[in-house]
């Protein structure tokens, strides 16, 4: 390439020429660049720049870099018409803060959600940013943090506004509270309402958490974050935003098809309310993932089959309910194991499948997707009438005793009878 | 959860195998790890302790990556580390001069205590720019002044990065500075 060329030759006169004395520097450049003036004026320039020091344009990036990693603003100010009062959380992508309305408009705290200065400069993760708007102003439920407004900021960085929710993640609240079984699984059926809310709505979470299900000072269930969640159709150009998603997720709660960056559909929360129920029933996550690397969780998730939580309990640690031992056996073992199986197809197709299991279970009723032995059925139909049956069992007895009091009776009068004749005839057999 | 080395190291593998979006899954790790130290280092009392804010790039490697990587993919970390500092800096630098540019809207920080003027940020758009240049005709020498600028590193580790010698570094730096300094105008006075 002629450029190429030339920059060479440029190169190689600018570096001579430095090396010798300026005397002779000139008259070797003249002499070199011959009639070619330009190349002349070009190393001479070159030169003439090269007694200047480019330090102020160093010095100016490192002060830029000393106001750039101050990042986003702390407490105190202002975006549209809230003022941040601190910081809630922040992540890679962006940061929550707790604000209040300053111009007495709509409720007094929310949550906003502002994105790193960077995002801006990804495309993708700005779309990510309108999906989540697009996602949760259709999701409008009582156990859904709300979105209440969008909108820019000064520096043209959008932000979203939503419902600020004061609670506990859901895992903590059960054991502040000390919850026993039947009240973590009145729970986790709201939890399982409000995501099946959003599946009908087309909407899938694909991150949830104890983190992102925050349960009021009234025990009420909030689910929150819908930063990864996907619509099942495809407005979003699925593929780039899965794997950007991939790296986003919570890996603990995720299921093999988010591992492997397999298609994911709404089984993927299916799966995590199982991992989710896990965590609630046994006190402990399925697996040992403490100090393993992301590739080693990956692997385990995808791989190894979660033990029954009933065998699991983990009492010691007190994150379980009082009464682990003796409510976790086959039912919740069955429905927690269905939910996390590793091919999706396999689990419960639906969150209301799930939640259809949970209240049978509660209810005493067979679960309408086990097999049970004749034996597992009675014992069933047992404890769910109980009463009923108590009182058929002491009637049957009631009746056995009646008949056998009057059977004895009989035969105590024979015995009477017997004796009275025996004697009669040892009378008369003595005489 | 803090992204560990296996998966940038991975990411990076990918990336070299031309896998192009292993790249937009680095940036966000890359930048989130940079940001961390940085805000550490903004608020550690170390008395006398002077911020290196673009240094971060080195200590970002040395959490990120494994120990035993080969030179190639240590050299496209630092060189993707000091390309979203550059990116994250410039596109900084352009805000506040279109600030200053806007339409007489007066902007008013309230709580950022030090406040970039529009002369470094206008500077360091206009290196930008220059250094895109200098990339088209001469990229080595755009890489060099990218690590030691933007990536904060050292001649040595800018050196290392590139599989050079120290003393290339040197030599290669001074027509790359010359000719940015005649690219983006008249020399200034430092």
């Amino acid at each position: 390439m002629a450029g190429d060329e030339r920059w060479r030759r440029i190169e190689e006169l600018f570096y001579a020429v430095l090396e010798q004395d300026p005397q002779a520097a000139q008259e070797f450049l003249q002499q070199a660049c011959g009639s070619d003036i330009d190349l002349l004026r070009e190393v001479r320039s070159l030169l003439d720049s090269s007694k200047h020091s480019l330090g102020f344009a160093h010095r100016a990036v490192l002060k830029v870099a000393r106001e750039q990693v101050a990042g986003l603003p702390s407490a105190g100010k202002r975006v549209g018409p809230y003022m941040l009062q601190k910081k809630l959380g922040e992540g890679g992508m962006g940061a929550v803060y707790l604000a209040i309305r300053v111009d007495g408009e709509g409720p007094q705290q929310v949550a906003i959600k502002l994105m790193q200065p960077w995002v801006r400069l990804s495309p993708r993760i700005l779309q990510r940013f309108t999906t989540e708007r697009q996602i949760l102003s259709n999701l409008k439920h009582p156990n859904i943090a709300r979105l209440l407004d969008a909108g820019m900021t000064d520096d043209d960085s959008p932000y979203l506004v939503m419902e600020y929710v004061d609670g506990t993640p859901i895992d903590d609240y059960c054991c502040r509270a000390g919850l026993p079984t039947s009240d973590r699984l009145k729970l986790f059926l709201i939890v399982c309402a409000a995501l099946e809310h959003a599946h009908k709505n087309r909407v899938v979470h694909r991150d949830i958490k104890p983190a992102n299900i925050l349960v009021t000072v009234e025990g009420a269930p909030k689910l929150l974050d819908f930063g990864i969640a996907k619509l099942l159709d495809p407005i979003v150009k699925e593929q780039t935003v899965t794997r950007l998603s991939q790296r986003m997720m919570t890996l603990e709660y995720a299921s093999p098809e988010q591992v492997y960056g397999g298609r994911v559909t709404a089984a993927a929360d299916v799966h995590a309310l199982g991992v989710l129920l896990y965590v609630l029933l046994a006190g402990r996550h399925p697996f040992q993932l403490k100090g393993k690397s992301p590739l080693e969780i990956g692997k385990i998730i995808c791989e190894q089959r979660a033990e029954a939580p009933s065998r699991t309990i983990d009492l010691a640690a007190g994150r379980c309910p009082d009464d682990a031992s003796h409510r976790l056996h086959g039912d919740l073992d069955h429905i927690v194991l269905t939910a996390m199986r590793k091919r999706p197809s396999r689990r419960y197709e639906s969150i209301a499948a799930l939640s259809g299991d949970l209240k049978a279970y509660v209810a005493g009723y067979p679960l309408p997707t086990r097999t049970y032995t004749r034996a597992d059925r009675v014992g069933k139909f047992v404890r769910r009438n109980k009463v009923a049956v108590i009182a058929a069992l002491l009637m049957i007895l009631a009746l056995v005793g009646m008949v056998a009091s009057v059977a004895m009776r009989n035969r105590r009068a024979s015995q009477k009878v017997g004796v009275v004749i025996g004697a009669a005839m040892l009378q008369r057999l003595s005489r | 959860m803090s992204p560990d080395s296996q998966s940038v190291t991975r990411l990076l593998q990918q990336w070299r195998s031309g896998d192009s979006c292993a790249l937009d899954e680095l940036v966000p790790l890359v930048y989130q790890e940079l940001r961390q130290l940085a805000g550490r280092c903004l608020y550690s009392e170390r008395p006398g302790h002077t911020l290196r804010a673009t240094a971060l790039v080195h200590e970002a490697y040395l959490r990120l990556l494994d120990a035993d990587i080969n030179w190639q993919d240590k050299a496209h970390f630092y060189a993707i580390a000091a390309r979203v500092m550059r990116r994250i800096l410039v596109e900084y630098a352009r805000a506040h001069t279109r600030q200053k540019r806007g339409s007489g809207k007066v902007h008013v920080p309230l709580d950022e205590v030090v406040v970039v003027g529009p002369e470094a940020a206008e500077i360091v758009a206009d290196l930008d720019i220059a250094l895109q240049r200098l990339a088209a005709i001469d990229p080595r020498r755009s890489d060099i002044v990218q690590l030691l600028f933007f990536g904060g590193l050292t001649y040595e580790e800018t050196a290392a990065a590139l599989d050079i010698s120290p003393a290339t570094v040197h030599r290669e730096l001074k027509l790359a500075k010359a000719w940015l300094l005649r690219e983006m105008g008249q020399p200034r006075a430092s």
